[in-house]
């Protein structure tokens, strides 16, 4: 890491969490000004409010200026929303959950979250804008496109025009107040490097986001600008930084050799997307996208693309986490440099494999051109920035939760294909209610908590006059999925073992309401092969499984009007709240425990080894089945595998379809002698499910869990 | 006729036994008694699971995608798979057929129509020399020098690509005098060697002897360089440095 990273870094490090509530207070103050608006027009006076008012933090970072509060270590306030921690992050920092139970919050606040609160803690987030516009247009040239559309459309569109003007003037003169604050800052300065520093800063925020950025230094310093003024205006997690090589690519030759200037430059970037104070330093799961190629099979990495990997290596914070799009001929350096940070236990970056992502989308009907600018926009969900952002949809299909409804029907099932049809009438049922609800939610952003800048960054809106929550060009709500491995070794076990076997249904629907007394049976259907060994009789029941949902989601989407839908299998830290809350399952797990971490293998279950999880995996069409992005946990044991090993594996997979890869090399020994001694490991850097993490950092309970799976490791 | 074969197990994805990534099958049956010995339940010829040769090819093959990126292939491995030469040829030419890379893992205490009946279908001969002193030898593993010499020179006169593997053992091999007996007398085979460190996981669990038998790198370090003043080519991480 460069010094002046370091010291960034250093000053993130030390900082107290604590609840900053000025954001809230100026909401509060604002929001009766604005209450007869249009409720976009509301929006952008709110943003315009707290953009005027809202600290500066030039101290923690001096290369670039914007943050969402004064201090770092602050959490930031959406009253607007809501108040408190959430369920993810009561999982994966919950000493930071208590910082916010602990603080009290004021009464005016409280009241007015009581009257006015849309719910939740923050808006939807899991988009990508486009930041080409930010960067190479600038936001005066959206101002211009605003008016020059003034007219058209109905009250509606012309009122949210004119609240996304509102907004990027407000987003420009936030920019003016950093170039203010950093002009004095620099004239108070006695060291001249760093007075040099805030000279550049004052010099790139009188220029940018609101016109077309000069160098690469400007380009960063309007997408750090604009990123966190989604975030400020109200976008909770997965407020994603799209293709950033791509929209650098103009400045490609000022990043050649990555010398410590270019290094210093990105490090620095890092940082300030780090220090976002959305929720404190829980995850926000900020992703940035490189590599890939274009609609003509062209690779699109540029000097850039290894600098942001090199600078990721270098800065090793859990958020922003970084995806590279893999494609057969993805320049071999930029590869080189991520299959070295992975096999040296850097769990970054994560892999994505064009031609099946692209082709999930085009299924949608998605145009060929779009689907090559495809990105990641959340944990591994899936969007087009500024086109598409609807993958990530709340709770979904849990298919553990169905087979097993399923499985305790009052008549019970007698055969695989009789379960197998009543998971399919309960998929649907449960599809038709949450895509309508998805859709009715989006709806209600729209209608009740606009984000009108956030909109202005997208494609099609200025001139439909839409907000981004309904008005993107394609609409592609997604099943929000996870537990399919548990499922499919339920259904492979109560095959083996009562449809086949000894067992009686009667003995085995007493053994999950009593979560498995008798520890030997539990044993036995633990003993049935399970989803990622490889085996062609187990894998065809993920894919009857799939069939089946398949159908039931083709029917809800067409009773919706909708193309199709997509579907994710994204985990997080889901499959604990999922696990928690049911009871024991036919694939052998108790109660209360975690559900599958990816859409590999069960925990402890991968008997024959990475090379036959993959395999498993194979047998699925990305395409279809997890279109809307899924993620795959490898783990490897790093003792004797080298670069070409781990090329081989990745390439052998991707060239065969495979869509995602989170690779982990790391192994049990390291991460518990991270666990003896912390102090010593502070940068091991661990991919969990759809995140990273510090592992030093982690809970007790997450700590164990990925110990264990590089236990489980050949 | 088709023979069967009894497999202790198979293992996917490693990265130790050959170049590239491999599957290696570990075979029932071993004529040695090695102290050090972490497969005691591979020793025995009649346990593991039946298995036709060609119905195993198949399985096999699932992770063929990832030998051909890495140059890696098949590994029959033990117990020693000579004691099955038979249905070990029959898979062996099964994968040969399919342009699979084939390595075979041997202690060479086996008959020698075992080696004859595998030379056309062995790529890669991992052939263990574990130590030079015939009485050392025969004390620790059972096995008979001349009988192994015998052998091994048998494979490096068909002219077949052959890497002389040893287990470097605490206690049994670890010596400066051991080494040097070891230079001596591998040297005259002209084949290069790799040494591959004992450790101990398992020790003492199901029937592997508790003593110790892990050395340090520098153990590791002091055989190679005594190799090399032999000019013996040493491997180390699937490439030869003389
Ligand atoms: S040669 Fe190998 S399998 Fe046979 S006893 Fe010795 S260590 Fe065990």
């Amino acid at each position: 890491m460069q010094a002046l990273s370091q010291t960034i870094d250093a000053r993130l490090a030390a900082a107290q969490d604590h609840v900053d509530w000025q954001r809230a207070e100026i909401v509060v103050r604002a929001w009766p000004r604005c209450a007869e608006c249009h409720p976009a027009e509301r929006s952008a006076g709110v943003l315009t409010a707290i953009l005027a008012e809202i600290d500066l933090d030039l101290e923690t970072n001096p290369m670039f200026a914007g943050a969402t509060g004064g201090k770092p270590g602050h959490i930031m306030t959406m009253p607007e929303y809501g108040w408190g921690a959430d369920g993810q992050a009561r999982i994966e920092v919950p000493d930071l959950c208590a910082v916010i139970d602990a603080e009290m919050v004021p009464t005016a606040i409280q009241d007015y979250i009581d009257q006015n609160g849309f719910g939740g803690h923050h808006s939807y987030g899991h988009l990508a804008v486009d930041l080409e516009r930010v960067v190479h247009g600038g936001l005066a040239r959206i101002i211009a496109a605003c008016d020059e559309h003034a007219g058209r459309g109905d009250a509606d569109a012309q009122a949210r025009r004119r609240a996304m003007a509102t907004a990027c003037r407000a987003v420009i003169a936030w920019a003016q107040r950093y170039a203010e604050g950093a002009e004095q800052r620099a004239a108070r300065e006695s060291d001249p490097l760093l007075a040099a520093r805030y000279k550049r800063m004052a010099q790139a925020c009188r220029r940018v986001p609101a016109l077309p950025a000069r160098t690469l230094h400007e380009a960063l310093q309007a997408v750090v600008l604009c990123h966190l003024a989604q975030h400020i205006e109200g976008h909770g997690l997965s407020v994603s930084l799209g293709l950033l090589d791509r929209v650098l690519a103009p400045f490609a030759d000022e990043a050649v050799g990555n010398s410590p200037d270019t290094a210093e430059l990105f490090e620095a970037f890092l940082l300030a997307i780090h220090a976002n104070g959305v929720h404190g330093r829980f995850s926000k799961t900020q992703c940035v996208t490189i590599g890939g190629a274009d609609a003509t099979g062209r690779d699109c990495c540029n000097a850039t693309s290894e600098a942001i990997l090199r600078a990721f290596d270098a800065v090793r914070v859990p958020d922003p986490h970084v995806f590279l799009r893999w494609h057969p001929a993805l320049n071999a350096p930029v590869a080189n440099v991520a299959y070295d940070m992975l096999l040296r236990g850097v769990s970054m970056p994560l892999l994505v494999n064009d031609v099946p992502t692209v082709a999930g989308f085009e299924r949608l009907g998605i145009a060929t051109e779009d689907a090559w600018d495809y990105c990641v926009i959340g944990c591994n969900e899936l969007g087009i920035p500024g086109r598409a952002c609807e993958t990530a949809m709340g709770p979904g299909a849990i298919h553990i939760n169905v087979v097993h409804a399923a499985l305790c029907e009052e008549l019970a099932p007698q055969s695989l294909s009789q379960w197998i049809e009543r998971y399919e009438m309960r998929v649907e049922q449960q599809l038709r209610k949450q895509v309508a609800g998805f859709v009715a939610q989006r709806d209600r952003h729209a209608q009740e908590r606009p984000t009108p800048f956030t909109s202005a960054l997208m494609y099609d809106t200025v001139e439909r006059g839409s907000d981004c929550a309904n008005g993107l060009r394609y609409r592609t709500p997604a099943s929000y999925e996870r537990g399919l491995s548990n499922a499919v070794d339920a259904m492979a076990a109560v095959d083996a073992l009562v449809f086949h076997g000894d067992v009686s249904m009667d003995a085995l629907r007493a053994a999950l309401r009593g979560d498995w007394p008798d520890e030997s049976l539990r044993q036995r259907f633990l003993a049935v092969t399970a989803w990622g060994n490889d085996d062609p009789q187990i894998d065809a029941i993920a894919r009857r499984i799939l069939d089946a949902r398949h159908r039931a989601g083709d029917r809800v989407a067409a009773a919706l009007g909708l193309p199709g839908l997509l579907y994710c299998h994204v985990v997080r830290s889901l499959h604990h709240m999922a696990g928690k809350t049911l009871g024991a399952t036919a694939d052998g797990r108790h109660a209360g425990e975690a559900l599958g971490d990816s859409l590999g293998a069960c925990s402890g279950r991968a008997l024959a080894g990475p090379t036959a999880v993959l395999g498993s995996v194979l047998t699925l069409d990305p395409a279809r089945d997890y279109g809307g992005g899924t993620n795959l946990n490898l783990n490897l044991n790093p003792q004797g595998m080298r670069l070409d090993h781990l090329r081989a594996l990745v390439e052998g997979f991707f060239i065969d379809g495979g869509q995602e890869l989170q690779i982990a090399c790391v192994s049990a020994a390291q991460l518990r002698d991270a666990q003896c001694h912390p102090e010593r490991h502070r940068d091991l850097l661990v991919r969990i499910a759809g995140f990273n993490a510090r592992f030093v950092e982690l809970s007790a309970l997450e700590q164990q869990e990925i110990v264990a799976r590089a236990e489980h490791v050949c | 006729m088709t023979t069967t074969l009894r497999i202790n197990r198979i293992q996917r994805c490693c990265f130790h036994d050959g170049p590239g990534i491999r599957t290696t099958v570990f075979m029932q049956g071993c004529a040695l008694r090695c102290w050090w010995c972490h497969n005691p339940e591979a020793q025995v010829a009649g346990g593991g699971a039946e298995r036709a040769p060609d119905d195993l090819a198949q399985e096999l093959l699932r992770d063929r995608r990832f030998w051909d990126r890495s140059g890696g292939g098949v590994t029959l491995s033990g117990g020693d798979p000579l004691l099955q030469a038979a249905g070990a040829a029959q898979l062996l030419a099964r994968l040969g057929a399919a342009g699979v890379h084939r390595c075979v893992e041997t202690a060479g205490m086996v008959p020698v129509a075992a080696v004859e009946a595998l030379l056309d279908v062995v790529d890669l001969w991992l052939f263990d020399y574990k130590h030079a002193d015939p009485a050392d030898l025969r004390a620790a593993t059972g096995a008979d020098r001349g009988h192994i010499e015998a052998n091994l020179t048998r494979v490096l006169e068909s002219g077949a690509d052959l890497r002389i593997r040893v287990p470097v053992i605490a206690g049994f091999n670890d010596t400066p005098a051991a080494w040097e007996a070891h230079a001596q007398r591998v040297g005259r085979f002209q084949a290069p060697v790799e040494l591959l460190p004992g450790h101990d996981w398992g020790r003492g669990k199901g029937g592997v002897d508790p003593r110790r038998c892990s050395v340090d790198d520098t153990v590791i370090a002091g055989f190679a360089a005594c190799l090399r003043r032999y000019g013996i080519a040493i491997w180390e991480n699937e490439s030869c440095r003389p």
